[in-house]
């Protein structure tokens, strides 16, 4: 009974986030909003509850302004679920993300900002949401600059354990018609050519992976008609 | 992150745990082998 109980108190946390959102009167994205939101939420447990994604993640691990739509965040609840608080029916996003809840709760940055322990996803997970997550066909140059910032402040990069991360992600985030081993492995590639200052060329090629995984998904939503659901930018 | 994104990530989630269940899949991850270091 406990147990049950325990499960539908961590299964509404992301329930308690979106009425957070719905009633936090700080503009959407704001960093007033975001910090409310730890307060109200994070600052009461020691273990994270939330992992911030998105542009704020970026921001927050390499401690440089970006703009920011909205707050992306990565809830650790029995099913991991991504939620933002955009208002907009094409913006806001909400729902499962298919990764493993124990290898979330390993594998993430704890940095301490004015006071508060904010989470973050760790440098492999934030590469791969930038690349999976931008539904262009071209990645955009918004996203193109979040991804240079995120890898000007990569820090201990350790190439066989980001190899394995990164292929372990892209299996449980892409369609399995995409070989993940090989495209974990361009990937790594891209990211030791930029640490060694080729950036320009390093961009160019995972702004091709991004293309590639962005076909491949388009694909699969046509497949399954879930494009009619909302329409995918053609730029 | 669009929605169209989650909802495809919620089929991909409900048919690998289909698979599991099924014992199609072993349900194990080799997460063990990266466990972060930048905490």
């Amino acid at each position: 009974m406990e147990e049950k109980n325990q499960k539908l108190q961590e299964n509404s946390l992301s329930q308690r986030i979106n009425d957070f959102f719905s009633f936090d009167e700080n503009q959407i994205g704001s960093r007033e909003r975001l910090f409310n939101l730890v307060d109200t939420f994070q600052s009461k447990t020691d273990s994270p509850l939330f992992l911030i994604a998105g542009s704020w993640g970026i921001e927050l691990l390499s401690e440089i302004n970006l703009e920011h739509d909205d707050i992306d965040l990565i809830v650790l609840q029995n099913l991991p679920y991504y939620l933002d608080d955009a208002t907009e029916i094409e913006e806001s996003c909400f729902g499962i993300i298919p990764l493993d809840i124990d290898y979330l709760k390993e594998n993430f940055i704890k940095k301490n900002i004015f006071g508060r322990e904010i989470y973050l996803p760790d440098f492999n997970l934030q590469i791969c949401l930038k690349l999976i997550g931008q539904l262009q066909k071209k990645l955009p140059e918004r996203a193109v600059n979040q991804l240079k910032t995120l890898l000007d402040s990569y820090k201990n990069f350790d190439e066989e354990k980001s190899e394995k991360e990164i292929n372990y992600l892209l299996n449980k985030l892409i369609p399995r018609e995409l070989n993940s081993l090989i495209l974990s492995q361009n990937i790594i590639s891209a990211l030791k050519t930029y640490f060694r200052e080729e950036k320009e060329s390093a961009i160019e090629e995972l702004i091709r992976l991004h293309s590639l995984i962005n076909k491949s998904l388009r694909y699969q939503f046509e497949k399954r008609g879930l494009t009619k659901k909302i329409k995918i930018s053609d730029k | 992150m669009p929605g169209i994104l989650m909802s495809y990530w919620e089929e991909k989630f409900q048919e690998e745990k289909q698979e599991v269940e099924d014992g199609r899949k072993k349900s194990e991850t080799p997460r063990k082998q990266f466990i972060s270091k930048d905490k």
